[in-house]
């Protein structure tokens, strides 16, 4: 029973249920609500990305890229082209699926630095693409998008917004709880344990670190299109370098290589700059503050940190 | 039978010749070792078998199919398995998972059935979990199947890589170094785990320094010097070898002239 009530599969997601049902009920305003829906899409990407960074030990700075991919696409399809939104958002998703499965094998064979400019460059790339075509793009102006509907359903007001936005991340974090904990997830982590100790456990690395960067850059994209019918509008620098870092810096908070440490990081990063709002002005420098503290006091993470107290509170 | 032919095998990294022109095979049912002086090539002929390092010339047979240019994990698909003298545990994983990741090749399946965690997936889970315990026993470390690898001591850990590499049930096992800092009774109870996994029909290659140990349970035994075959046979012959005997097991046994030898 109790080993049945600490397991992430069971425990873990339970809790994390309750408490994001629970949530809008004790939220005082709408402007809360924003931001808490603005938590869960960070959420699933941050979820997404976690396979990538926490469990596969790659880095990507350039996440941001795909989620771009996933918000133009919905845009532009649905705005320009008259698609319908589930439509704009699966092309959005296959495009960034495909995109990242072609650069995934060399930009992989990479390491450390020479993975995290790469990964960076292809952020770049999406951004000054998205900043220059402005028939298409509106330029760094960004462009209106048009509300989600499908099927003459029209997802309106924040609260059909957040229960979207839940079952998104809900399904999210349940596929990724248990492929980490299927062959291919000891795979992933096998290869951040030791690469060579996993090929000659024959674990084609390769297409391990493939599939994860492939993944995550899926999730991205469909948070991005999503997103971007959410807010309604969207400009370049929501692709670009700056929130690629905001990602991983979540990531890193929340703890590595732990899917709820992602969720955390996520809500505890998309909340701070809106409660302290004044401090606009230096967002970035308190995102790398946190990021540089996370590193020296909690290198694991806030959840498997506090996790690890907690075991260790228990034992005795 | 032979499982592991090699022929004409070379590697230099820039100019150094670490392995020259060496050829030996490993009957099947054996244990064969591979000694000789410090920078002798052992670990790199290992790299080349295992598919970490490409050869600059040569072949590598496994059990009649060449593997030369073969990808590691596609070798690992062949029956080859392989322990690292620097040890290389998984340490974000317990040392279930990663006996579970020596079961690997047994237990990859699609995408989609692991996303959703689909019953035949949790059905397959359920064996493996209780082979890699069984594997953990067989090796001695049953009692930290749930220890993350950070807690266990190094002995522990040696043996922790034997298990994976057995659980993937291989024909030829590599053995890197099995008794490198280990005490006596750690090497006592290696010698005895190397023999269990001889017994039950792997064959097995192995690097070992503990002389002790080579002539005891070594079948054949080939010297390497210098990237080059210095002598090979079995424990007997390879005592009696004084060209082994000068490079390697003790110039002093061979009186003062070997001695100089052995100290250029």
């Amino acid at each position: 029973m109790r080993r049945w009530l600490f397991a992430p599969r069971t425990g873990g997601f339970l809790v994390f249920l309750v408490l994001a049902v629970a949530l809008p009920f004790v939220l005082p305003n709408a402007f809360f609500l924003d931001v808490a829906i603005l938590a869960l899409f960070n959420a699933s990407i941050c979820v997404g990305l976690n396979l990538l960074i926490g469990y596969a030990g790659q880095i990507s700075l350039g996440h941001a890229g795909f989620l771009g991919i996933g918000a133009y696409a919905s845009a532009i399809l649905t705005g320009t082209f008259g698609w319908p939104a589930p439509l704009a958002l699966a092309a959005g998703a296959a495009a960034s699926g495909l995109l990242a499965f072609a650069v995934a094998r060399p930009i992989l064979r990479l390491r450390g630095h020479y993975l995290a400019m790469a990964t960076l460059g292809l952020g770049v790339i999406v951004s000054i693409v998205a900043n220059t075509e402005r028939e298409l793009t509106g330029g760094p102006d960004g462009m209106a998008v048009e509300p989600l509907s499908f099927a003459g359903f029209v997802v309106e007001g924040e609260a059909a917004w957040y229960w979207l936005a839940l079952v998104l991340l809900a399904a999210t974090v349940w596929l990724t709880i248990n492929l980490v904990d299927s062959p291919l997830g000891r795979g992933l982590r096998a290869v951040h344990g030791s690469e060579v100790a996993a090929r000659a456990c024959g674990v084609d690395t390769d297409r391990y670190k493939v599939i994860a960067f492939t993944v995550s850059a899926v999730y991205a994209s469909v948070v991005g299109s999503l997103g971007a019918h959410y807010v309604g509008f969207i400009t370049p620098a929501d692709a670009g370098f700056m929130r690629s870092v905001e990602y991983v810096t979540m990531v890193v908070l929340g703890g590595m290589a732990s899917t709820f440490g992602a969720v955390v990081g996520a809500v505890i990063l998309t909340a701070l700059p809106q409660l302290l709002s004044s401090f606009q002005d230096y967002e970035h420098l308190v995102f790398g503050l946190i990021l540089m503290l996370t590193m020296i006091f909690l290198p694991r993470g806030v959840v498997p940190s506090c996790a690890a107290l907690f075991r260790r509170r228990r034992a005795p | 039978m032979n499982v592991l032919e090699v022929r004409g095998l070379s590697r230099a990294f820039g100019g150094v010749h670490a392995v020259r022109e060496l050829s030996f095979a490993v009957a099947e049912g054996t244990v064969h070792s591979l000694i000789g002086p410090n920078g002798a090539g052992k670990t790199t002929v290992f790299n080349l078998i295992s598919g970490i390092y490409a050869p600059s010339a040569g072949q590598v047979y496994l059990g009649g199919a060449e593997i030369t240019d073969l990808a590691a994990h596609r070798r690992a698909a062949l029956g080859l398995a392989r322990t690292f003298q620097n040890l290389q545990v998984f340490a974000n994983m317990t040392a279930l998972e990663n006996v579970l990741v020596g079961l690997h090749m047994r237990l990859d399946m699609g995408l989609l059935p692991q996303l959703l965690r689909s019953p035949a997936l949790r059905g397959r889970e359920r064996e493996a979990r209780a082979e890699a315990r069984e594997l953990m026993r067989f090796a001695g470390v049953e009692r930290y199947a749930d220890a993350f690898p950070a807690s266990m001591p190094f002995g522990a850990l040696k043996r922790l890589e034997i298990a994976r590499a057995v659980a993937s049930r291989p024909r030829l096992l590599l053995l890197d170094e099995p008794a490198a800092g280990l005490n006596q009774t750690e090497t006592e109870d290696i010698d005895l785990l190397i023999r269990k996994i001889g017994d039950s029909g792997v064959t097995v290659l192995l690097v070992e320094h503990d002389m002790r140990l080579v002539m005891k349970i070594s079948d054949r035994i080939l010297v390497l010097d210098n990237g080059r075959k210095l002598g090979e046979g079995t424990p007997a012959e390879v005592r009696r070898d004084p060209q082994v005997i000068a490079a390697y097991l003790g110039a002093a046994a061979l009186g003062p002239k070997a001695g100089d030898i052995h100290a250029e």
